[in-house]
């Protein structure tokens, strides 16, 4: 029987990797952005998997402090580039399906 | 000897202030204030260079939380040896920008004036992360230093620089998160996030080799190595000159130096064992991918973005050269230091002068640019230095550290890495020479001066000075290392990584 951690990793990972397929395979600015929030989520998850050090101890708050400050950092970025993408949409409409 | 407590913190601190205060200044202060404010940034790396030279390296917790719960800063010679590059380089970019950048005409703010409190944090960023000896705070600073960088792009306004911006934007942030998950893996494995603390449980694993992989990948995406270098270009050409010089010149280098600051500090023992190889395969790639579409550039900014990408290739050779068994690692080590500083100034000062060409001109088209030799000497002069240094011919800085990385890929008898490094000097002969043959043609094109289809403004007297004097004096530092070559060397030694009997000194012997 597998380990809860173990799973959560696993499942971490398997979410990075659809993440990072789609940055680098999608072909629409918006889904690229949306692909790398599930990208960023994987992370996480992984992240708070591995800080379950002990099967049954308290976690550990270090991770949990990264992950945190790597979400506050992940949505302000998004939040950038979609706000970015909104712009060149305005004012480029021709050029809306174009990948920069 | 006690050190003031705000020895280390001052030169974090005082770069973000003034990025405060220049957001809150109305605009006709920004330019007065920018200058003055690059001085006392660059003042307070002069007690931090006096301490290390006469006390050694020193470690400060700020706020009194010291390693395991707090972060320290560390401050050695190599650490210094960049704070003083960097306050350089920060010098001449704010007085060229407070020329660059017109006042407005009825004081209203600008986008232009965004300018100052970007790149005031993005001093700090980089200050901070020079100062860094915790995993955590890499990561941090290096975001840091990757948003205001967007920010920085967009002050172009243009389309492509929203594009490029936002192609930044989005490999900073995949590029963070890479890094990010394997610090994770690596504390998992190890318990702290301080490199020194670490150093001594660092026997390999599963978890901490791949942690140490996923650092470097995140890494070589911030330092644009080939084939992670997609972004660079569009963005570094497609930004306002004293942008393009902040980006090339310094930002570049920081991730890149983070990375030998990591590897250097003992974690090179959990990179999987071709790492080294494959960075020295990857690096000579770039050399030549980098020169090659430098050759097919029609923009000058553009073929100077390329040649970002060439240049970044030698540096990471340093892996291939270093982790090796032979003697001469400090050598590479030294080598790829001054190839660092050096590539950063003379690609400071050619973007100013690229910049400079462009606001003259109208435009940074090759064609347009013909004869351009005859009404902008000096700001030719400038890209004339800078090629002897990007081609590395002596008695360039940029000659010394790629002398030193070919002496040792003679010790390792790691001779393809010698052939690509002496190619790639030739290729960038031939970029260089494509752009001066345009330069120096007897005559311009016929029509007036607004040939790029934008309107130009003629650039005033005082304005040109200010903009060329600090390109000038930025290209010129790199080519009198006689002068002062003894010096970086004697600082780098003090809290070096690497045991100081593998040093050999430029000339003498093992």
């Amino acid at each position: 029987m597998p380990s809860s951690a173990l799973i959560y990793t696993l499942a971490g990972i398997w979410i990075a990797v659809i993440g990072l397929r789609g940055v680098l395979a999608e072909e629409h600015v918006f889904r690229k952005i949306v692909a790398s929030n599930i990208f960023g989520s994987g992370v996480f998850l992984v992240l708070v998997a591995l800080a379950r050090r002990a099967p049954d101890g308290p976690p550990d708050p270090v991770p949990h402090g990264m992950i945190l400050t790597g979400i506050v950092v992940a949505v302000s970025a998004t939040a950038l580039m979609l706000a970015l993408l909104g712009h060149l949409h305005d004012t480029d409409p021709d050029d809306r399906e174009d990948s920069p | 000897m006690i050190a003031s407590p705000w020895l280390l913190t001052l030169p974090v601190i005082l770069p973000l202030a003034f990025g405060v205060l220049t957001l809150l200044f109305p605009s006709d202060w920004l330019a007065r204030t920018g200058r003055h404010g690059a001085m006392l940034c660059a003042a307070a790396v002069v007690p931090c260079t006096r301490w290390v030279w006469q006390a050694g390296p020193l470690h400060q917790s700020p706020g009194g939380w010291t390693a395991p719960l707090g972060i320290d800063l560390y401050l050695d010679g190599m650490a210094c040896l960049f704070l003083i590059f960097t306050a350089v380089m920060g010098l001449g970019i704010s007085f060229y920008a407070a020329a660059y950048y017109p006042p407005s005409p009825d004081g209203t703010r600008t986008r232009n004036d965004l300018f100052w409190p970007l790149w005031f944090v993005t001093w700090g960023g980089i200050q901070s992360l020079f100062l860094s000896q915790d995993l955590f705070n890499i990561y941090v600073t290096l975001e840091l230093i990757s948003v205001s960088g967007v920010g920085l792009i967009l002050i172009a306004g243009t389309p492509g620089a929203v594009r490029a911006a936002l192609q930044y934007q989005m490999q900073a942030l995949i590029a963070g998160l890479v890094y990010l998950l394997g610090v994770g893996l690596v504390y998992n494995a190890v318990g702290t996030l301080d490199l020194q603390l670490m150093s001594d449980q660092l026997q390999p694993g599963l978890m901490k080799n791949t942690g140490m992989a996923l650092m470097t990948a995140g890494l070589l995406i911030k330092a644009a190595l080939f084939p992670l270098h997609f972004w660079l270009p569009k963005a570094h050409a497609d930004a306002t000159a004293p942008v393009s010089a902040v980006l090339s010149g310094l930002v570049v280098t920081v991730a890149f130096v983070m990375l030998t600051r990591i590897w250097f500090a003992g974690l090179h023992q959990l990179a999987p064992f071709l790492l080294p190889k494959l960075l020295g395969i990857l690096g000579s790639a770039g050399i030549v991918w980098g020169g090659v579409l430098a050759l097919r550039q029609h923009r000058l900014k553009r073929v100077l973005a390329y040649s970002t990408v060439s240049q970044v290739g030698y540096l990471f050779l340093v892996f291939a050269l270093t982790f090796h068994d032979a003697p001469g690692q400090g050598l590479v080590w030294t080598g790829a230091v001054y190839l660092t500083i050096s590539h950063g100034l003379v690609k400071g000062a050619a973007f100013m002068a690229a910049g400079y060409l462009q606001k003259a001109e109208g435009t940074d088209q090759l064609a347009a640019l013909k004869g351009c030799a005859r009404r902008h000497p000096v700001a030719v002069m400038v890209l004339a230095v800078a090629s002897i240094n990007l081609m590395g011919l002596p008695p360039s800085t940029g000659f010394i550290g790629k002398w030193m990385m070919l002496k040792a890929s003679f010790h390792t008898q790691q001779w393809g890495l010698a052939v690509v490094m002496l190619g790639g000097g030739l290729l960038s002969a031939a970029y260089l020479f494509r752009v001066f043959e345009q330069l120096l043609q007897p005559s311009g094109p016929p029509s007036g001066p607004s040939r790029g289809g934008e309107a130009v403004t003629p650039l005033t007297r005082s304005q040109s000075i200010w903009m060329l004097t600090p390109a000038m004096l930025l290209a010129l530092a790199t080519l009198l290392p006689v002068l002062y070559i003894t010096l970086p060397d004697a600082l780098l030694r003090i809290g070096a990584p690497l045991p100081f009997s593998d040093f050999i000194r430029p000339g003498g012997t093992p």
